[in-house]
C-alpha cells in the first residue's frame, strides 16, 4: 500500500512538471510594457498582444483582462472587449462597478 | 494499474542508470575462448589448454562519438574553440541523431558562438532542438544568438519556449526575458518623454506628463516637469504640489527644490496658500450642498485636478451626481408641449445615467485601491480612464442644460422657434 501511494505521488510530481507554470515576474514585465503602449504610445493592439502575453503566463490576474478589455474597445472589437471584462469581474466581482460603463 | 503507474518511472531509472554507450574497460581480460570445459581452475600444462587472447569489442558509433565528445569538453576547458568546434564535428559525424548527439549540437553551436560565428551557430542550436524539442539550454542559447542577429521577436520566442521547459528556471531564461521586455518598455518611456519635454504648450505639456506619470509614478522628473507646466498656466499650488512631490522622491533633486524655492518667493504665494485653503473649504461645503453653484465649483475643482482635495471620501462627495432638482414653477405649456425640449430633457437624461456609471465606477476604483487589492498600475489607468470620461460627461450635462435653458427662456418670452 504505501509503496503504490509513493508510485502514485511520484507519478503526481512528474505529471505537475508538464502543466504551464505561473510566472508573475515575466507577466508583469508583458503588463507593464502592454500598460506603456496603451497610455503613452497609444498602440492599443502592441499594448493587446502584450496583455494577452502576460495573461497565458498568469492567467488569474484580473486587471490584465481589464487592461486588454479596454485595448479592444479602444480598437473598436467590443465582442473581445467584454468577454474579458466578464472574466475580470469572475476573477474579481470588486471590478463590477468599475467596468460596468464599459460593458453594453 | 500498478504496472502502469511504474512504467515512466522505471523508464526514468533505467536511463539514468545505464551508461550512454558500453564501457569496454569492463570487459574481462581474458583472450579466446575455453571450448569443451570450463576457463580457469584447469591442471597446468595441459594439452587441452588454449591460450587466452584479448579482443577489444568493435567500436560503436555512439562509442567513437562520445571520445570526440569528450575531446571537445577538453578544449572547451582550455577556451580553444576552434578545436572545440572541430572535435564536435567529428563526434557528430558519427551520432548526430541520439540524446547525445543533440548535446554535441549544441557543444557545437556554444563552440560557434564563443567565436562570434553567429548563423553558424543558429544552425547548429536549430540542429540540436530538432533532435531534442525540450533542450531548454538550446533554446538559451539560441535566443542570444538571435538577438546577436538583430532578430529580437524570434530570441523573444526561445526565450518563452526556454522559460516553458523549465519551471525551476535553472537557465535563467526569466530574468532574460525581463530584461528584454523592460529593454522594449524603456523605448517607449525614452520616447514619450521625450515628445513631453518638447510640447511647448504648458496645458498639453501637462497632459503628457500626467500621461507619462500614470505608468511611471516614481519619476522625480517628470513631476518636476509637471510642475513648470502648471506654473506655466499659473496653477501655482498645484505645480507646488508637483515640486513637493519630485523632492520626496528624489531628494538630491536639486532642480524640484530651486523650482519650489522660486515659487516661495513668489509675492502673493501666502495668499495663494490661503485661497487654497479656501477653497479646500468651500470643496468640503460644496460635497455637504446640493447647490447646482456649489457642484459647479466642486467640478471645476475636479478639472483642475482637484489638488487641494486630498482624502478620496471627500473627492467622492464631490463628484456624486446631482440630485434631481427640487420643483420649481410649473413650466408654460409652450415648454411643456416642445418637441425639442422634450428631445433635449432625453438626452440630458442619457447623459446623466452615463455620469451615474462612470462616477460609481470611479467610486469602485478607489475603493479597490484603499483595499490594496490588485495592480495598482491597472487601477490607476482605470482611474485616469473614468475621470476622463466624467470631465467628458460633465461638459455634455452642461452644454445640454444651457440648450435646454436658452430654449425654455425663448419660449417663455413667446418667441417661435423653429421645431415648434
Amino acid at each position: 500500500m504505501m509503496r503504490r501511494l509513493i508510485l502514485l505521488s511520484l507519478f503526481i510530481s512528474i505529471a505537475g512538471c508538464a502543466s504551464a507554470p505561473a510566472v508573475p515576474r515575466v507577466a508583469g514585465a508583458y503588463g507593464d510594457l502592454g500598460k506603456a503602449k496603451l497610455v503613452l504610445a497609444d498602440d492599443s493592439r502592441g499594448a493587446a498582444a502584450d496583455f494577452t502575453r502576460a495573461i497565458e503566463l498568469d492567467p488569474g490576474n484580473a486587471p490584465l483582462y481589464v487592461l486588454r478589455g479596454m485595448s479592444y474597445r479602444n480598437l473598436g472589437d467590443r465582442q473581445a472587449a467584454e468577454a474579458d471584462f466578464k472574466r475580470a469581474v469572475s476573477l474579481d466581482s470588486g471590478l463590477e462597478k468599475a467596468v460596468r460603463p464599459f460593458m453594453p | 494499474m500498478k504496472t502502469r503507474a511504474a512504467i515512466p518511472i522505471l523508464a526514468v531509472v533505467a536511463i539514468w542508470a545505464s551508461p550512454a554507450f558500453p564501457d569496454w574497460r569492463d570487459v574481462p581480460d581474458v583472450k579466446g575462448v575455453c571450448s569443451g570445459g570450463p576457463c580457469g581452475n584447469q591442471s597446468g600444462g595441459s594439452s587441452s589448454r588454449q591460450q587466452r587472447e584479448y579482443v577489444p569489442p568493435p567500436p560503436t558509433p555512439g562509442s567513437i562519438a562520445y571520445g570526440h565528445g569528450e575531446r571537445g569538453r577538453r578544449f572547451q576547458k582550455e577556451g580553444n574553440w576552434s578545436a572545440a568546434e572541430q572535435a564536435y564535428r567529428d563526434a557528430l559525424r558519427s551520432d548526430a541523431s541520439s540524446y547525445n548527439g543533440s548535446i554535441y549540437w549544441y557543444q557545437l553551436g556554444y563552440s560557434l558562438l564563443m567565436q562570434d560565428r553567429w548563423s553558424e551557430a543558429e544552425s547548429a542550436l536549430r540542429q540540436s532542438i530538432a533532435v531534442r524539442p525540450g533542450y531548454h539550454y538550446a533554446h538559451m542559447n539560441l535566443a542570444w544568438v538571435l538577438l546577436k542577429l538583430g532578430r529580437e521577436k524570434e530570441a523573444e520566442e526561445e526565450y518563452l519556449a526556454a522559460m516553458r521547459l523549465d519551471p525551476g528556471d535553472v537557465t535563467g531564461s526569466q530574468g532574460a526575458l525581463i530584461d528584454l521586455v523592460g529593454k522594449r518598455r524603456k523605448d517607449i518611456d525614452d520616447k514619450a518623454f521625450k515628445r513631453a519635454f518638447d510640447l511647448e504648450d504648458p496645458v498639453q505639456s501637462e497632459a503628457a506628463w500626467r500621461r507619462y506619470l500614470l505608468v511611471n509614478p516614481g519619476n522625480s522628473a517628470a513631476y518636476n516637469n509637471l510642475g513648470v507646466a502648471l506654473q506655466g498656466q499659473g496653477r501655482l499650488l498645484e505645480a507646488d504640489a508637483a515640486f513637493r512631490e519630485a523632492a520626496r522622491l528624489d531628494p538630491q533633486d536639486a532642480k524640484a527644490k530651486q523650482n519650489l524655492a522660486g515659487l516661495k518667493s513668489r509675492e502673493g504665494y501666502g495668499e495663494m496658500l490661503a485661497l487654497a485653503q479656501a477653497a479646500n473649504f468651500w470643496g468640503q461645503l460644496a460635497a455637504g450642498n446640493k447647490n447646482e453653484a456649489m457642484k459647479w465649483m466642486s467640478m471645476q475643482c475636479f478639472d483642475t485636478g482637484c489638488s487641494y482635495v486630498s482624502d478620496h471620501s471627500t473627492a467622492i462627495r464631490l463628484l456624486a451626481p446631482a440630485a434631481p432638482s427640487s420643483k420649481g414653477p410649473e413650466p408654460s405649456p409652450a415648454v411643456r408641449n416642445d418637441p425639442v425640449i422634450a428631445g433635449l430633457q432625453k438626452e440630458k437624461q442619457a447623459l446623466d445615467n452615463k455620469y451615474k456609471q462612470s462616477y460609481e465606477a470611479l467610486k469602485a476604483v478607489w475603493d479597490a485601491k484603499e483595499r490594496g487589492k490588485g495592480d495598482k498600475g491597472a487601477l490607476d489607468i482605470l482611474e485616469y480612464q473614468h475621470k476622463n470620461e466624467l470631465t467628458a460627461q460633465a461638459s455634455a450635462i452642461r452644454t445640454a442644460e444651457i440648450k435646454i435653458k436658452e430654449r425654455k427662456d425663448k419660449l417663455d418670452l413667446g418667441v417661435v422657434l423653429p421645431g415648434q
